[in-house]
């Protein structure tokens, strides 16, 4: 972010502001880096995205740094990292707006509709699935966080 | 090393999510829940702006200068 702040300084660019969606931290999930919705700084000074976020500020000035919150709150002690929770949320996300296997009148959440067998064999391929979709995973991640 | 807070639970314990059937109401995204904020209440509204404001993190307690300050400009 600083070098791309340098890079417009140096164009002549009026700059009035950054805007910084990631101050509050990322969780790794199948579908990608998801913000913590949990709305507090991430300034750890070893772990923290922005470990030097005052001084971080100053640097900047006096350009502004802008954030982001919205209206919900997530418990950080779930972590919502478990991949095959996270592919099981996405494809009953999916049914739901039937973007796939679209069926009137029947729900296709895989939980629901399916014998414990049929699941636990739903499961394992999601994660043979998730194991061999990592590398495309994190590139999909590098397009933007929700 | 002071905790990071957690406002899912502040917000819970001072009345602020949405509740329905004495639960908070949660949300499905994509890998997680989420429980909403009562933005109907004022008291959850103050809170919330309260956190934006400082970014999450506790103020710091005022300086003796801005007490004295505020005690003046009332």
């Amino acid at each position: 972010m600083l070098q791309v702040v340098e890079m417009v300084r140096a164009a002549g660019v009026p700059l009035a502001a950054v805007w910084l969606q990631d101050w509050v931290g990322k969780r790794r999930t199948t579908a990608g880096d998801r913000l913590w919705w949990n709305w507090v700084l991430d300034d750890h000074p070893e772990a923290g995205s922005y470990a030097s976020w005052d001084a971080m500020r100053a640097a900047l000035a006096p350009v502004r740094v802008l954030t982001y919150i919205n209206n919900f709150l997530s418990d950080p002690r779930s972590s919502g990292t478990d991949p095959t929770v996270a592919m099981l949320h996405l494809l009953a996300d999916t049914t739901e707006t039937s973007q796939v296997g679209r069926s009137p009148g029947r729900r296709l959440h895989p939980c629901e509709d399916a014998d414990a067998d049929r699941v636990a064999a739903f499961a394992t391929c999601v994660r043979v699935e998730c194991a061999r979709d990592a590398t495309s995973s994190r590139k999909r991640s590098r397009r933007g966080t929700w | 090393m002071r905790a990071r807070r957690n406002l899912f639970q502040e917000a819970l314990e001072a009345g602020h999510l949405v509740i329905e059937h004495g639960k908070p109401y949660l949300v499905g995204s994509v890998g997680f829940e989420a429980a909403l904020l009562d933005l109907t209440s004022a008291r959850a509204r103050e809170w919330v702006k309260a956190v934006r404001e400082h970014r999450g993190r506790i103020p710091a307690p005022p300086t003796a200068g801005e007490v004295g300050l505020a005690v003046f400009g009332t």
